[in-house]
C-alpha cells in the first residue's frame, strides 16, 4: 500500500505539489488526471524517489521511500520522457534492469515483447515512439513490481496495442495483487482502466474518487412532458445542470441513479430516457458542485 | 557495505564502460609500445647492449591517463545526471545516491587500473623482451612507483571529478568546477605567494614554497618519489571523496540541466573564474603598490621610479571580465543571466580588494617586523649567497653590469682554488650541516637582529634588495675599486614559540662572526670557514 502524506515540493518559487494526501490501496489501479503542469509527474517522481519532498513524505508498504531506497525494489517509473542506454537493445537495456531489480524476470520480459511485438535485439533508438514506450512498459512489468507508475501510459500507441497493454496491466493488478498509477491528461483513456481516479490542479489534489461510485453517483435524463416544465419542476432532485425547451427537459444531477429514475417516474413523463455519462462528464459536474470552474482546470474547450 | 556498494550497478557500469575503456587501453599502450619498438629495432645493429630503461621514460601514458582516460570515464558514467530522462531512470532504481556513486566510482577505477596495469604490463615485456641481442632492464621499484603513482592520481582525478558532478548539473559546468577544483587553489596560492616574495625580498622563497608544495602537490603533476606529494595527495583524495560521497547524497535530481546545485556555488565559480583572469592585475596593482610606499629620492636617483601601467591593468581586468561573462552565457545559455551576474560584479571587486589588501597586508607586516637579540633564543643559518658588483663604465651602479653567483659557500671554495673531497662540495652537505648548530651566542643574535633591521629599513625606500646591498653596505672604497662582495643569508630567527625565515644582507665581515661560531661548534669542516675568510 502507497501513503502519501502531506507532500509539498517547490521549485524555486513555484509550488509544485501542496500539501497532497492519497492512499493506494494494492490491487488497484489509480488514475491521475490534470492539466499540463498540474503536478502529476511530480507527484509521481517523488512518489518514487527521485525528487525529495520538501516536507510530508511517502510511504510504501510502511517504508519511507526516500530514505529507505531498498524499497523501491518493489517500484518501477515510465516516465514520459523516456530514457534507454546508447545503442541498447531491448535484450542489453534488460540486463541493465536485471542488474538492479532483483525480482526482475527474463521469462516475462520475452513474453511481454512478444505480446507487444517487439524485436529482441534490434536497437531501440530505431523504434517509433510507440514501441519505445512498449519496451519501457515491458521492462517494467518484467521487474515485477508491486506499484507501476506510468506517466502517460498510452502516448504513441496504437488502438490495439492500447488494448493490448491494458489487459497486460489488468492481468497483472489481478493475479499478483500489484498496484499501478497511470497519469494522463484524457479521462477516457483511463475510464475502462481505473479503479480510482484523482484530479490534479494547480499541485493540488481536487477530488479523489472511486470509479463506481462515481459513476452510479449521477445520472443523465432526457424527459418530456405534456406542458412546459422548469427546474422547480425537479425540486427533490439533486440537479447540476438543467437545460430546458417547452416540455423537454435535459437533467444532470448526483446522488443515486435508481433513486433519481423512481422520483422521475413518479412525474409521469411522456418520455424518460437514461442517457450513459461519459466518466468526463460526471468528473466535470462533480467538480462542478465543488465549486470549481471546469474552463480553468481544462482550459477553453472544457476538456 | 550495501548501503554504499550496489554490486550489480558496479557491474552494469563496467559493462557500459567496456568499449570506450578497452579502446583507450589500446591507445594508452600503442602510444608508448610503437616509439619503444622503433627505438630498439634501430639498435639491431649493435652486437649487444646492455642498460637499464627508466620505466616513467618509455611509458609516459602514465602521466596522460589520469588526465584523459580518468575524464572521459568519469564523463561518460556520471553524464546521465546532466540530463532529466537518465536521472530520472537511474534515481528510480532501489539504490541509494552514495551506493550509485561509489559503485559507478569504482567501476571507473577499475577501468583505470586495467588500462593502467595492461598498459604497463606490455611496456615491461617489450622492454624485458631481447630483441636482436638487445637486453634492457628494469628496476622493479621504478616500475612499482611509476604505476601506484598513476594510479593514485588517477584515484585522485575521479575524486575531483566525482566531487564537480555532485555539485553541477551539466557536462561544461562539471568540466569547469572539475578544472577550478583542479587549478584553482593551486595557482591562486601561488601567484599571492609569489607575489608576497616579490615584495619582501627579506623573505627566502623556500620558507613558503616548501609548505606550499607540500600542501598544494599532489601527484597529478608528478613528484612520484616524494613522500610528501604522496601523503598530501592521499590526504586530499580521502577529503575530496568523502566530500564527494556527500554531495552526492545532497545533490537534489531535480537540478540536471542546470548551472550548480545551489545558486550560490554557480555565483562562487563564476566569481572564481573571474577572479583567476584578475590576477595578472592584482599582480600589476601590488607591485606597485608595494615599491612606490615609501620611495625615497635617493631611490629615484637610482631609477627605481616604478609606474603602473594603468593601459595593461585595464586590459587584464577587461580580459577578466569578458572572462566572467562568457563563463555565464556558455553554463546557463541565458542573456538574462548576464544582468544576474552584473549585480554580483561587486562581489569580485571586493576579492580584488581583499587579494591586493591581504598581499599588501602581508608585505608591511613582514616588513615591520624586526627581533630582539634579547628574546631570539637562537638563529639558524641556512643558506649563504654570494653576489658581486662592478662599477659600470660611467661609474654609475646599475643592473645591467649586476652580476651575480648563487653558490653554497663550497662553490667560493672552488674558486679560490681549495680543493676538497666531492661530498663536501655539495650543496646540500652545506645546507643540511649548518642548521643543526643553532647560533645562540649573543654576538650572533645582535648581529642578525642588526642586520635585520638595517635590511627592512632599506627595503622601505627601495624598490630591490640589490638596491638595499648597494646603499647599505657598499662603501666607498668599494665602489673605487670597482668591486665589493656582500652575502645575503638565509637564516631562521628562534623568537620564543615563534620561528620566522628571513633574507637579511650581511658583509663578509660579519658572516666571518656567525662562521666562526659555526666552527666552534665543529659543525661546519675547516675549509668551509677558511674559504669564505
Amino acid at each position: 500500500m502507497l501513503q502519501v502524506e502531506h507532500i509539498t515540493k517547490r521549485f524555486e518559487q513555484i509550488v509544485a505539489l501542496d500539501d497532497i494526501s492519497c492512499v493506494i490501496p494494492d490491487g488497484c489501479i489509480y488514475g491521475l488526471v490534470g492539466s499540463n503542469g498540474a503536478g502529476k509527474s511530480t507527484l509521481l517522481r517523488t512518489i518514487c524517489g527521485i525528487y525529495r519532498p520538501d516536507s510530508g513524505e511517502v510511504r510504501f508498504d510502511g517504508h519511507d521511500v526516500f530514505s529507505e531506497p531498498a524499497v523501491k525494489a518493489d517500484l518501477v517509473f515510465v516516465p514520459d520522457d523516456l530514457f534507454f542506454l546508447p545503442n541498447a537493445t531491448p535484450l542489453r537495456q534488460s540486463k541493465l534492469f536485471r542488474a538492479v531489480y532483483p525480482q526482475f524476470d527474463e521469462a516475462r520480459f520475452a513474453e511481454l515483447l512478444q505480446a507487444f511485438r517487439l524485436p529482441y535485439d534490434r536497437p531501440i533508438q530505431s523504434f517509433s515512439k510507440g514501441m519505445k514506450r512498449l519496451t519501457a512498459t515491458a521492462l517494467a512489468l518484467a521487474a515485477r513490481p508491486k506499484l507501476v507508475l506510468f506517466d502517460e501510459t498510452m502516448d504513441g500507441l496504437d488502438p490495439v496495442m492500447r488494448h493490448v497493454v491494458k489487459s497486460v496491466l489488468a492481468a497483472d493488478v489481478l493475479e499478483r495483487s500489484a498496484s499501478a498509477v497511470c497519469v494522463s491528461h484524457s479521462l477516457r483513456e483511463l475510464e475502462d482502466l481505473c479503479d480510482q481516479l484523482a484530479l490534479f490542479h494547480g499541485g493540488k489534489l481536487l477530488m479523489e474518487r472511486d470509479i463506481t461510485s462515481l459513476k452510479n453517483d449521477a445520472f443523465k435524463a432526457q424527459v418530456a412532458f405534456d406542458h412546459p416544465v422548469t427546474r422547480e419542476d425537479f425540486k427533490d432532485l439533486q440537479i447540476v445542470q438543467f437545460q430546458s425547451q417547452g416540455s423537454v427537459a435535459t437533467i444532470v444531477g448526483s446522488g443515486d441513479r435508481a433513486e433519481a429514475e423512481a422520483t422521475l417516474r413518479a412525474m409521469k413523463p411522456l418520455l424518460l430516457d437514461l442517457l450513459p455519462l461519459t466518466l468526463e462528464e460526471v468528473f466535470l459536474f462533480e467538480l462542478q458542485t465543488k465549486g470549481y470552474d471546469r474552463l480553468s482546470i481544462f482550459g477553453g474547450d472544457g476538456k | 557495505m550495501t548501503a554504499l556498494f550496489h554490486r550489480g550497478m558496479y557491474g552494469e557500469t563496467l559493462r557500459r564502460l567496456r568499449t570506450p575503456a578497452l579502446f583507450m587501453l589500446v591507445l594508452a599502450t600503442v602510444f608508448d609500445a610503437f616509439p619503444l619498438v622503433m627505438r630498439v629495432s634501430r639498435l639491431s645493429n649493435v652486437a649487444y647492449l646492455s642498460g637499464t630503461v627508466h620505466f616513467d621514460a618509455v611509458h609516459f601514458s602514465l602521466y596522460t591517463i589520469p588526465f584523459i582516460v580518468v575524464p572521459i570515464l568519469m564523463l561518460v558514467t556520471f553524464r546521465y545526471q546532466h540530463r532529466r530522462a537518465p536521472s530520472d531512470l537511474y534515481f528510480s532504481f532501489p539504490l541509494s545516491k552514495a551506493a550509485l556513486t561509489v559503485s559507478q566510482l569504482c567501476a571507473v577505477l577499475t577501468w583505470t587500473a586495467i588500462i593502467v596495469l595492461g598498459s604497463s604490463l606490455v611496456i615491461a615485456c617489450l622492454c624485458l623482451l631481447p630483441v636482436n641481442h638487445t637486453v634492457c632492464g628494469l628496476r622493479v621499484g621504478e616500475v612499482l612507483l611509476s604505476v601506484g603513482g598513476s594510479l593514485t592520481a588517477s584515484l585522485f582525478m575521479a575524486a575531483v571529478f566525482n566531487l564537480a558532478v555532485s555539485l553541477c548539473g551539466t557536462t561544461v559546468n562539471t568540466l569547469f568546477a572539475a578544472s577550478l577544483i583542479l587549478f584553482a587553489p593551486r595557482l591562486v596560492c601561488y601567484a599571492l605567494n609569489s607575489l608576497v616574495l616579490e615584495c619582501c625580498p627579506m623573505l627566502p622563497p623556500q620558507s613558503t614554497t616548501v609548505a606550499l608544495d607540500a600542501l598544494m602537490g599532489n601527484l597529478l603533476y608528478g613528484g612520484y618519489g616524494s613522500l610528501t606529494v604522496w601523503l598530501s595527495t592521499l590526504v586530499k583524495i580521502v577529503l575530496l571523496l568523502a566530500l564527494s560521497v556527500w554531495a552526492a547524497t545532497r545533490r537534489p535530481t531535480e537540478i540536471a540541466g542546470q548551472a550548480a546545485v545551489h545558486p550560490a556555488l554557480h555565483i562562487a565559480f563564476r566569481t572564481a573564474v573571474g577572479m583567476l583572469l584578475s590576477l595578472p592585475a592584482v599582480g600589476q596593482i601590488v607591485t606597485f603598490e608595494a615599491f612606490s610606499f615609501g620611495m625615497t629620492s635617493e631611490a629615484l636617483s637610482f631609477g627605481m621610479t616604478s609606474s603602473l601601467n594603468l593601459m595593461t591593468v585595464t586590459f587584464y581586468y577587461l580580459n577578466a571580465l569578458v572572462g566572467y561573462y562568457v563563463y555565464e552565457l556558455i553554463t546557463t545559455r541565458k542573456a538574462m543571466g548576464l544582468v544576474k551576474a552584473t549585480l554580483w560584479l561587486p562581489l569580485l571587486i571586493l576579492v580584488n580588494v581583499l587579494m591586493i589588501g591581504g598581499c599588501l597586508l602581508t608585505e608591511q607586516v613582514i616588513c615591520h617586523t624586526t627581533c630582539d637579540p634579547a628574546s631570539v633564543s637562537r638563529v639558524e643559518l641556512r643558506a649563504v649567497t654570494y653576489r658581486t658588483e662592478v662599477s659600470t663604465m660611467d661609474g654609475e651602479y646599475g643592473y645591467e653590469a649586476f652580476e651575480e653567483t648563487w653558490f653554497d659557500g663550497l662553490t667560493v671554495m672552488d674558486e679560490y682554488g681549495i680543493k676538497s673531497p666531492f661530498f663536501y662540495r655539495s650543496r646540500q652537505y652545506a645546507q643540511s650541516q649548518a642548521p643543526h648548530t643553532p647560533l645562540t651566542g649573543k654576538e650572533s643574535r645582535e648581529l642578525v637582529c642588526k642586520a635585520l633591521s638595517r635590511t627592512l629599513e632599506y627595503h622601505d625606500s627601495v624598490a630591490s634588495v640589490y638596491d638595499v646591498y648597494r646603499l647599505a653596505y657598499l662603501t666607498e672604497e668599494a665602489k673605487a675599486d670597482g668591486s665589493a662582495y656582500v652575502y645575503s643569508i638565509d637564516v631562521v630567527i628562534h623568537d620564543g614559540w615563534i620561528a620566522r625565515s628571513r633574507r637579511i644582507g650581511v658583509t663578509a665581515k660579519e658572516l666571518t662572526v656567525l662562521l666562526g661560531e659555526l666552527k666552534e661548534a665543529g659543525t661546519l669542516p675547516d675549509h668551509f670557514i677558511n674559504a669564505v675568510r
